[in-house]
């Protein structure tokens, strides 16, 4: 159901220590473009509901509206399942997908990342000018509270707050 | 038709919901703050409440919980509507007393099809008065065979199904274990109960039973050890003739010995589902305890034989068990430790935590089977 009508989206924010539910003004772009443009540093937020991780589904407060730097943030969960930027849409390699685990504060995060060709750690996590990465199928868990469990389509994960970063064989390919 | 109170602080949101249950023919209140909301619900109860979760001040789950708290609204179904799409939040607001959890990645078809489904579910289930006062007591001669947990979880089961009132009555005393895993904090217990030497009534026993959020109410036996006195068979007696007639069913958990406090139960229960385990030892003591049943002279068909597998492999078979007990055994729970482990240690029932468990499922089942038909 298109609730929020178009240029909006609903995200599950995580920081070390506060989940943040919200609406993202994403202006008909994708959260990944957003996220990823170097030009803003702060992501406007409507109808922002906080959550401490310890009690990640009782809302501690409520505010219309509120501003979120995006360098605060270890990484976005998004129901939807694409989640990609236009520019990567396209191309003439062959798509692979990595199982991957990694490790952020807090958190671990688990899922597959989808790359063109070959992967190379250095450029995906170095070279790579992007500094959100996207994760399909994750399932994040907060280090303390293994139990809880977050899912979605694809989860957006802050590259300068990744710790560690596990790769294992190629999970599949897809076209 | 049915009248629908529609709660959500988003008028985009509340637009779309309206005009998609307007068009499938249901009368639609609405209401953008949760205070406006619940005055609507109390003034005139809906048939069925659709909650938001993200709202400020009030938010959904209180809300869920303010319409469970009122009489005039403690059977209203509730499904809440939202954005929040993760597992943790469907569970809160399971327990919080919602019936359904929808995300607002689910199409307006979706939407109208789970509201005409809770509703028609409502309007096939009998009304309390309809089939008052089962008493349905859970009980093994051999302990350790999972029957405090399913007590439990049947209580909760049975408390989903639309306009029931469910009473957990905890006889298991010096080992209970039932506020803990229901993660409630009682103040008063059967024991103190016994000790005042009040009249008991429906009425005075309400203070001293503490509510869980899916509406079960809960007499604890004992609150500490340390002051723990048996409690007679008549009070016990008393105390299920009573919570029999205020409630739709009383699920008795009971310790694990004939003693006169359990018999006492057993004898005035309508159903008394034996629990078993699929091992010798178990066979044999549900063996001994038919027997003592019918050297009683307790009907026959008020017992329900269910195996409950508490390991994983290696069991016995359904026909070997059946052939022994010479009875056919009604429910088989599967094997879920981890889940049930969890489940313990939350707090939160496995119907509630993971309610699409095979265990969960079998559970609700079982329910199904002894609710209303």
């Amino acid at each position: 159901m298109d609730i929020y009508g178009k240029g909006f989206v609903a995200v599950d924010f995580f920081t070390h220590t506060y989940r943040i539910s919200a609406r993202a003004d994403t202006r008909k772009r994708s959260l990944a473009d957003h996220l990823n443009d170097r030009l803003t540093s702060y992501l406007e937020l409507y109808n922002t509901f906080v959550s401490r991780l310890h009690k990640p589904s009782e809302i501690v407060a409520s505010y219309p509206l509120a501003s979120l730097r995006k360098d605060g943030i270890t990484f976005a969960i998004l129901a939807a399942e694409k989640e990609t930027s236009e520019r990567h849409a396209y191309g003439y390699f062959a798509k692979q997908l990595y199982d991957v685990f990694l490790t952020v504060p807090s958190f671990e995060v688990r899922g597959k990342l989808q790359v063109v060709g070959k992967l190379d750690l250095h450029v995906v996590l170095v070279k790579g000018t992007e500094n959100f990465i996207s994760i399909s199928d994750p399932v994040a868990s907060p280090s303390l509270f293994p139990d809880i469990t977050f899912t979605g389509g694809t989860v957006l994960v802050n590259k300068s707050r990744i710790e560690l970063f596990c790769v294992s064989e190629i999970s599949s390919s897809s076209s | 038709m049915a009248r629908i109170l529609v709660i959500d602080d988003d008028s985009h949101a509340l637009r779309l919901i309206e005009f998609a249950l307007t068009k499938a023919g249901h009368e639609v209140v609405t209401a953008r703050r949760s205070e406006e909301g619940l005055q609507k619900a109390f003034q005139q109860p809906p048939n069925l409440a659709i909650i938001d979760l993200m709202m400020p001040k009030v938010d959904g789950y209180e809300v869920c919980r303010r319409l469970r708290q009122n009489e005039r609204t403690a059977d209203t179904p509730i499904i809440v509507f939202t954005a929040r799409i993760q597992e943790i939040d469907r569970q809160t607001a399971m327990e919080a007393g919602a019936n359904e959890f929808l995300t607002k990645t689910a199409t307006p078809d979706e939407l109208v099809s789970k509201v005409e489904s809770l509703l028609a579910r409502e309007v096939s289930v009998p009304r309390a008065e309809a089939r008052p006062g089962q008493v349905i007591a859970l009980f093994s001669l051999r302990g350790g065979v999972g029957v405090s947990s399913l007590a439990i979880n049947l209580a909760v089961a049975l408390a989903r199904q639309p306009s029931q009132k469910v009473a957990l009555l905890d006889l298991c005393f010096l080992s209970s274990s039932v506020p803990l895993m229901l993660n409630v904090r009682p103040n008063l217990s059967l024991a103190k109960l016994s000790r005042e030497d009040t009249t008991i009534s429906p009425e005075s026993l309400e203070k001293y039973m503490v509510v869980h959020s899916s509406g079960v109410k809960v007499l604890p036996i004992v609150l500490s050890l340390a002051r723990a006195a048996p409690i007679s068979a008549k009070t016990v007696e008393r105390v299920v003739s009573a919570l029999k007639r205020s409630f739709n069913y009383l699920i008795v958990d009971t310790l694990s010995s004939l003693d006169d406090m359990t018999l006492a139960a057993l004898i005035h229960s309508d159903q008394i589902i034996l629990v078993l385990a699929p091992e010798v030892a178990s066979v044999q003591a549900t063996t001994a305890t038919l027997q003592a049943f019918r050297s009683l002279g307790l009907s026959e068909v008020a017992i329900v034989p269910i195996v409950n597998h508490t390991f994983a492999r290696g069991g016995l078979s359904l026909s070997t068990i059946q052939g022994a007990l010479k009875r056919p055994i009604k429910a088989v729970i599967p094997h879920e430790p981890e889940l049930l482990v969890q489940a313990i240690n939350s707090g939160t029932p496995l119907v509630l935590s993971q309610p699409s468990s095979a265990m969960a499922a079998a559970i609700q089942k079982l329910a199904s089977v002894l609710g209303p038909s």
